[in-house]
């Protein structure tokens, strides 16, 4: 461990990193110049002069796997006083009253990599001397296994780059990469819009997870938004549906909250009325960059993604607007589906894979009775895309 | 020379003075900070008017009069990365956004191994100076309270035996950590502490579901799987202590930033009956004294 000395006031030309102009991830060449900071600050050097080395001062206590370090004498007996118990100045000690797991010595791994290497070594030995070889377990050239090579499959799985335009899956691998790569600094409204987007997809995954509960017999339209409420208006072929449904959904666990209105006061007895329901969402804004797609290309890739499910899709109403989020502009969609659940939920699943910044403030869905069945499931999402500027 | 750390919530200061050659500590205390040190309040129109209500607060709150004053500042207003490599610019502007990143300066400091980069606003920091500057303070360094954190657990306590230890600020605002290796700085984490934790920053050998485990409502012990033996601190002060959910654990030390200080009779009296969590709140700004 150094000692450190930072001072962002310090005007020391050196120390501000400039990266290279040509450091762009269009330019292939971005790599071939890594920048060396220069003698970043004259404070640095000092600090790295004064390094202390904690190996000689503190006097190590084995059994308890902590330090503790004696003050010197003369600091002892200054005229000064100090808040703190200054006989100990200590390694983990003393903070709790557990018990302290010992720091892992590197000295005893390894003794124990030497071991292992001590093992594999006599083994190998044995069994290049045939007298110690049991007969059992001896080798010829017609018991040894062949590793036959893999063939690749024909039939390549879909990729999110299209195949002519392969300049800009090399530019998305090489900024993903760097991204893996390097320290990432996210300004608080862009990681918002991470857990945004990470509650969306779980806004819209609710719709597949509701609607398994469903009893047969029970005509819904489905309706949630980015309030974290759900409305699920509900007529039924008999009575007692709606008190069944109830049961299953909140035997699972699936709302906080959840309340019954019917229209003719008959409460359970009736076959119309709506829940009402709430939820705390516990999806985790997942790591990784935001990714920025055109409106012509993020329809594309839901059609694509409509036309491997196997459903129908129209898209209306694009709006393009000021987003909140500095250097982006936002587009809110209409996107309507028809298919069955299993159809939707598969596109979901593909939807929600599209590498594009988008979050879906709300998700209507439902068959009526005036629907014949079986009529498909009509499905919109109100869907904002946000595009870098 | 007066060292300060600000927080939301929080400013704690020392004074020290030299004797002998020594460092001696004559005046520390601490005052509310009601300001939100985020974006929003430096671009705000009364910005510079609430600092320098704040360092007016703050001069008027001192035994020792001092003029020059080395500053910490929290996460809220400087940015920080741990990398192998240097971060390229256009990095940050894909990260940050054009408009933002243009904005920021940026500085990097070598590590025994990779770097550390801070950016910062210079609006925001010119405003800080301006504030300090009308009543009457220079500020002459301006560092991020982290790291003033590392070095007091650096002058303190003897770390250079763990393959893995972690220094963790506790706020109720921006907790950050930073993980060592091999006893050098490896990784970095900050994050919102709100009812559901967003991660704000994550750079270098980090695992990012320390901040699932560190925001759960019971801790339990496989933290320690992740961060090593931690060293903790605080920098704010509720009813109750912050760091209880730690005390438990054999492998967390409250770090105790006065350890190796020299206090005159006139400082050390304000720290009596302070809990060992309530000594810590001093450690950002206590960081700034070498007791070497």
């Amino acid at each position: 461990m150094k000692k450190m000395d930072v001072n962002i006031l310090e005007k020391d030309e050196d120390a501000d990193v400039k990266a290279p102009e040509s450091e762009s991830p269009a330019e292939e060449t971005a790599e071939e110049e890594p920048f060396v900071p220069q003698e970043a600050l004259p404070m640095m050097d000092e600090g790295e002069a004064g390094k202390k080395e904690l190996k000689d001062t503190p006097t190590r206590d084995t059994e308890r796997g902590c330090t503790i370090e004696e003050m010197p004498a003369d600091q002892e007996e200054a005229g000064t006083n100090s808040v703190v118990d200054k006989e100990k100045k200590a390694g983990t000690g003393g903070g709790g009253s557990g018990s302290k797991p010992p720091a892992k010595k590197k000295s005893s791994r390894n003794i124990i990599l030497l071991l292992l290497f001590l093992v594999v070594l006599a083994l190998a030995f044995l069994l290049t001397q045939p007298e110690y070889v049991p007969g059992f377990f001896k080798l010829d050239k017609d018991t040894v296994p062949v590793v036959e090579k893999t063939v690749p499959s024909d039939t390549p799985e879909f990729s999110i780059v299209p195949a002519e335009d392969e300049k800009a899956g090399e530019t998305l691998a090489r900024i993903q990469k760097a991204m893996d790569d390097q320290g990432k600094v996210v300004p608080e409204n862009i990681q918002i819009l991470k857990q945004q987007m990470a509650e969306s997809a779980e806004r819209l995954n609710r719709l597949f997870l509701l609607s398994r509960h469903f009893p047969s017999g029970l005509f819904w339209s489905y309706y949630s938004t980015s309030s974290g409420f759900e409305l699920l208006e509900m007529k039924a072929s008999e009575v007692g549906l709606f008190e069944e449904y109830f049961n299953r959904v909140m035997k699972n666990k699936l709302f906080d909250t959840l309340e019954f209105f019917s229209y003719d006061g008959k409460y359970w007895d009736s076959l119309e009325g709506v829940f009402v329901g709430s939820y705390t969402p516990s999806a985790k804004a997942g790591k990784g960059p935001l990714y920025t797609m055109s409106v012509e290309d993020f329809l594309d890739y839901t059609g694509y993604a409509a036309q491997k499910a196997g459903i129908n899709f129209t898209d209306r109403n694009a709006n393009t607007g000021k987003s909140v989020i500095p250097g982006t502009r936002q587009t809110v969609f209409e996107l309507t589906f028809y298919g069955t659940v299993n159809q939707l939920a598969d596109f979901a699943e593909e939807f929600l894979s599209i590498p594009a910044t988008f979050t879906i403030t709300k998700v209507l869905a439902g068959r009526r009775l005036s629907d014949s069945y079986p009529d498909p499931l009509k499905l919109t999402l109100f869907v904002s895309l946000y595009e870098k500027e | 020379m007066l060292y300060l750390s600000l927080n939301p919530g929080l400013c704690t200061y020392v004074s020290s003075t030299e004797k002998d050659g020594n460092q001696v500590v004559e005046d520390a205390g601490k005052i509310p900070v009601s300001l939100d040190l985020n974006r929003s309040f430096f671009y705000g129109k009364d910005a510079l008017a609430q600092l320098i209500s704040l360092f007016k607060n703050l001069k008027e709150s001192q035994n020792f009069p001092q003029h020059e004053i080395s500053l910490s500042l929290p996460p809220s207003i400087l940015m920080y990365a741990v990398n192998e490599e240097p971060v390229p610019d256009w990095m940050d502007t894909l990260r940050l956004g054009k408009d933002y990143s243009e904005k920021l300066e940026k500085k990097a400091y070598p590590l025994e191994k990779g770097q550390l980069t801070v950016w910062h606003d210079p609006h925001i920091t010119d405003l800080i100076l301006k504030a300090a500057e009308n009543t009457g303070y220079i500020i002459k360094k301006i560092t991020p309270g982290i790291i003033n954190a590392i070095n007091s657990v650096y002058m303190i306590y003897a770390t250079d035996d763990y393959d893995k230890f972690t220094i963790l600020k506790w706020d109720a605002h921006y907790p950050e950590l930073v993980i060592f290796r091999n006893d050098v700085l490896s990784g970095y984490l900050c994050f919102a502490n709100h009812e559901s934790p967003c991660m704000l920053q994550s750079s270098g050998d980090v695992d990012a579901s320390i901040l699932e485990i560190l925001t759960h409502h019971n801790i339990t012990e496989k933290l320690y799987d992740h961060t090593g033996p931690l060293f903790v601190y605080s920098v704010f002060e509720p009813d109750s202590d912050p760091l209880q959910p730690f005390k438990k654990f054999g492998f967390c030390e409250i770090i105790n930033p006065w350890t190796g200080l020299e206090v005159s009779q006139s400082g050390s009296s304000m720290f009596t009956d302070l809990t060992d969590t309530a000594l810590s709140l001093w450690t950002e700004s206590a960081g700034f004294i070498n007791r070497e």
